[in-house]
Formats: structure tokens, sequence, C-alpha cells
């Protein structure tokens, strides 16, 4: 299931985790529209969510599709991520 | 269930396909030859009409700024050095050599532009730290990913299974090759130059280029080459990235001394020599 249909408020049956291992939303957990928003932007491996309806749903971003998304590897805290990130997104600017 | 091959066995298996780069070796002894005159050197070269013209274009290129265009081979030897000169016939050999095989499950083109890539931003690192005869690093980065050719040769249904895990599973390949395989293909690259005799300096730090800090003699240099390699697959100019940027280790940052505010400089001198570079490498 495409991360975006997720509904807000979806039940976390288990813990969902970054690349790093960063704890986004614990088990049990409803999913807000931040927690959302950072899925969104970090992805996540694989994850799944049990909504208010009882279904169960395996989520996962189902493509790579931004400039975040593609460094979900690293810890883009660290350096020298910030600026290299800076610097791709300017890069997509100009075609590079 | 068939055993996964081992690195030996790949690498005698092609060289059967690919030939040694006889030329470099030649060269190496007319350098270390204390009668050896500039005269025999370009006489030596010259006798590879291909190789001269791509000297000549390296030459004249912006990978130097010579400020008069430079006409001759023995010209180009006394401008570039013989040192920096040995790394240049290296890698412009090795290239030609490889490109003429036919790899099918990989785009060659993308492949070669990441390469180039990756040299010409190790080649920006190395300046910015002062190292000497920074064509050493563009050479590592021209050559740091033949094991992926090789194991793409030899192993196309592993190397299926390779993308399907990287794609399933958000991995980067040397992760997934090592998944495989047991090793990756930085090692398998490593073991094919050390079979053609070629120096410590290029083998063991292309094999460790996603392991740099694993072995402190070269540390420095593989850190170097490991974090042009991210650079340039983060960058994705023309495409040449992977779709994910591979996990640069934890130090090797560090280990450049490099601030990062020293990097919009690098990744922008690696950008202007890159265009250049393909065009000389790969046309």
């Amino acid at each position: 299931m495409p991360l975006q249909e997720i509904p807000e408020g979806a039940i976390c049956q288990s813990d969902i985790t970054d690349a790093k291992g960063n704890l986004i939303a614990g088990q049990g957990q409803p999913l807000t529209a931040v927690k959302l928003k950072a899925l969104e932007k970090t992805g996540v491996p694989a994850a799944t969510v049990a909504v208010e309806d009882g279904r169960t749903l395996s989520v996962a971003p189902s493509e790579v599709n931004s400039t975040l998304d593609r460094f979900m590897l690293n810890d883009t805290t660290q350096p020298p991520f910030p600026t290299l990130i800076a610097l791709c997104e300017s890069n997509d600017g100009v075609g590079g | 269930m068939s055993t996964a091959p081992s690195v030996d066995s790949l690498v005698d298996d092609v060289t059967q396909l690919v030939s040694q780069p006889d030329i470099f070796h030649k060269l190496e002894e007319a350098i270390e030859d204390p009668n050896m005159s500039l005269d025999s050197v370009a006489n030596l070269l010259a006798g590879d009409p291909d190789l001269t013209l791509r000297l000549l274009g390296i030459a004249n290129s912006c990978l130097f700024g010579f400020p008069a265009k430079v006409e001759s081979l023995d010209r180009a030897i006394t401008l570039i050095g013989t040192r920096q000169l040995r790394d240049i016939v290296l890698v412009t050999v090795v290239v030609r050599n490889l490109r003429q095989l036919n790899v099918e499950l990989i785009d060659m083109d993308q492949f070669w532009r990441h390469s180039v890539a990756t040299g010409v931003l190790a080649r920006a690192i190395a300046v910015k730290r002062g190292e000497s005869n920074v064509e050493r690093f563009y050479a590592l980065g021209l050559l740091h990913d033949i094991g992926k050719i090789l194991l793409y040769l030899k192993l196309p249904e592993v190397m299926i299974a390779v993308n399907e895990q990287m794609d399933s599973e958000f991995s980067s390949q040397f992760q997934a090759e090592r998944s495989a395989l047991g090793f990756d293909h930085a090692e398998l690259g490593g073991a094919l130059l050390e079979s053609w005799d070629l120096a410590e300096t290029l083998h063991c730090v292309i094999a460790s280029h996603h392991a740099p800090m694993a072995d402190q003699d070269w540390a420095s240099d593989a850190s170097i080459l490991h974090v042009a390699d991210v650079i340039a697959n983060a960058m994705n100019w023309d495409e040449c990235g992977a779709k994910l940027v591979p996990p640069m280790e934890s130090g090797s940052w560090d280990c450049l001394d490099l601030c990062e505010s020293e990097l919009p400089e690098i990744v922008e001198r690696g950008h202007e020599q890159y265009k250049d570079a393909v065009q000389l490498m790969l046309n």
C-alpha cells in the first residue's frame, strides 16, 4: 500500500523504524499526519499497520522518488550530508 | 545447490577474456630504466595511435588546464610528468579493453559515467587535501567498480537476484553481493588488478573502497575514494548514480580532515571536469 494512501489515525501493529533504526512510530500508536510525513521523507524498508476497521496492511514506499528517499541508508543529520543534500537539490534544479 | 564461486576462480576466468595492460607494463619498465629518455617513452606510446590520441586529448583537457595547446606526445609527457602519465595510460588501456566486452545486464555508458564522476571527485578531494600525484585518484575512480563488470559477465543469474534484493530490501549493491556471494565487487576488482601485478596503491585501495577504515595502511586513500563514490552517487550527474546513495562508512569523512563548507567547491570542481572527462574517456 503506498504511503500516501495510509489514513491518518491508522494504528501501528509493530514498531516502525527508519533505515538507521530510529523509531518513527511505536506499536499501538496512531499514525499522525506528522509521522506520516516523516515516513514519506525517510522511507521505511517495510512496516505493518492496522487501520481502525481491523484490516492489516503492509506498507513500504512504492518507489524512491525524492532526494531524501535516496539517502535512506545514511544518517542525514551527520556531516557531510546536510550540505550534500542541499547540493543535490540545487543540482536537480539545473538538470546536472 | 551450487556453491558460490570464489574470488580467485572468477579472476582466473576473466583473465582469459580481458587482456592485461601490456603497454602499461612496458611503460613502467621504460620509466624505471635509468637510461630511459623521454624520446624512448614517446616512441613506445606512439606505437599505439589510439592511445596517443587519447593522451593528447587528456593533456589538452580542462583536467590539466595548460595555457597553450599540447600538440606532441613528448611535450605532453614533459608537462604531465612520467608518474602521472603512468596512471593515465593504465586507466586508458584498461577502460578500452573492458569497453570491448558485451555485458547485457549492465548499462555500460551509465557505468563509465559513474566511474568518471567518481574519478574527478576523488581527484578534486585529493587536490583540496594537497595530495601528491592526484592522477592516481582519478585512476582509482575510473577503475573502482570494475569488479561489477566481472560479476555481471560471469554470474548474471546471481546479479539478477542481487538486483531484486536491492529493490525489495532497500539495500545497496555491495551489501546484497556480500549476502549472496560472501564477497563484493570491490574485493573482486582489487583481486583482478592484483593479478595484473599492479601497484598495491591501486588494488588494495580499490578492494577496500566499501570498507575504507578496515585497513589503516590504506584508510586515507580508500576514504578519499569511498567519499568520492558516495558523492558521485548522490549528485547523480546524467543519472549515473545508484537508486540509493550507498552508506558512508563511519569515520571516513573525518579521515579526510575537510570542512563540510569545502564540499561545494569540491563538487563544483569535479563537475567542471566531468563533461570533458566523459567525452575523452568514452568517445
